[in-house]
């Protein structure tokens, strides 16, 4: 199933915004280095590892990364061009 | 360029014959160090006096500076476009949210060399540098990709 979601040029303004803003100080070492829960650790620790696995050289990942980079352009070219 | 002609070696390597200093930093060095996210664009730190090298490097890609290497000094950064954009700081220290000034040149001393396609190895910083190079910007995506170093470490222990 495929869905596709819209979003007005507006919605999708606000959502870099947000994405792309500078944190305080304050802000900024509260989200990055506060402790861990351990759950959330082990779930981090346990996607790493099979990422490690899966791509196991610099190399791999990176192109591993390229290659999702062109999908997901790919993707948004044609439902472009579907609009 | 379209995004399908782009060749990521093509890239890298031209980035190593260049004989310039160059760092690869941001997103990509994190998928090179080990952590899944994804990204669009190529970041790179320069050494501030090898802009020239790698612009003229990377031309046969068509990749086109958006400033002259002396402008681009006096502003510390510059982009690489051709399709693909690829950020290029060029300052010799950068502050970080918490006011700390990280050294090029440190980073530079302190960095590993991956091979990040057949026969092509490029500087990367280690792991607790790049943590710190993600304290430049301290967006949201910042914060969440030092947790996920953070946790990297972990895994590697």
């Amino acid at each position: 199933m495929t869905v596709r979601a819209h979003a007005d040029a507006e919605t999708v303004q606000q959502i870099e915004a947000l994405a792309q803003r500078r944190l305080s100080a304050d802000e900024f070492r509260a989200w990055a280095d506060s402790d861990i829960p351990p759950d959330e650790m082990d779930e981090m620790v346990s996607l790493i590892r099979w990422f490690l696995k899966r791509y196991p050289t610099p190399a791999d990942r990176l192109r591993s990364a390229r290659r999702r980079h062109t999908q997901t352009a790919r993707t948004i070219a044609r439902s472009r061009g579907a609009e | 360029m379209d995004i399908e002609a782009f060749d990521e070696a093509d890239f890298y390597g031209a980035l190593v014959q260049s004989g310039a200093r160059v760092l690869l930093i941001g997103r990509r060095a994190v998928i090179a160090w080990g952590v899944p996210v994804s990204t669009a664009d190529y970041d790179l730190w320069i050494s501030a006096d090898d802009a020239g090298l790698v612009n003229r490097a990377v031309a046969p890609l068509d990749m086109i500076p958006n400033r002259t290497p002396e402008e681009a000094r006096t502003v510390g950064r510059y982009v690489l476009e051709n399709g693909e954009r690829v950020d290029v700081l060029i300052a010799r220290s950068v502050p970080t949210v918490d006011g700390v000034r990280v050294e090029f040149e440190d980073v530079w001393q302190r960095r590993e060399e991956l091979v990040v396609a057949p026969g092509i190895r490029i500087g990367v910083p280690c792991i607790d540098d790049l943590i710190l190079t993600k304290r430049f910007g301290a967006r949201p995506k910042d914060a969440e990709d030092i947790r996920l170093l953070r946790a990297l470490k972990e895994a590697r222990k």
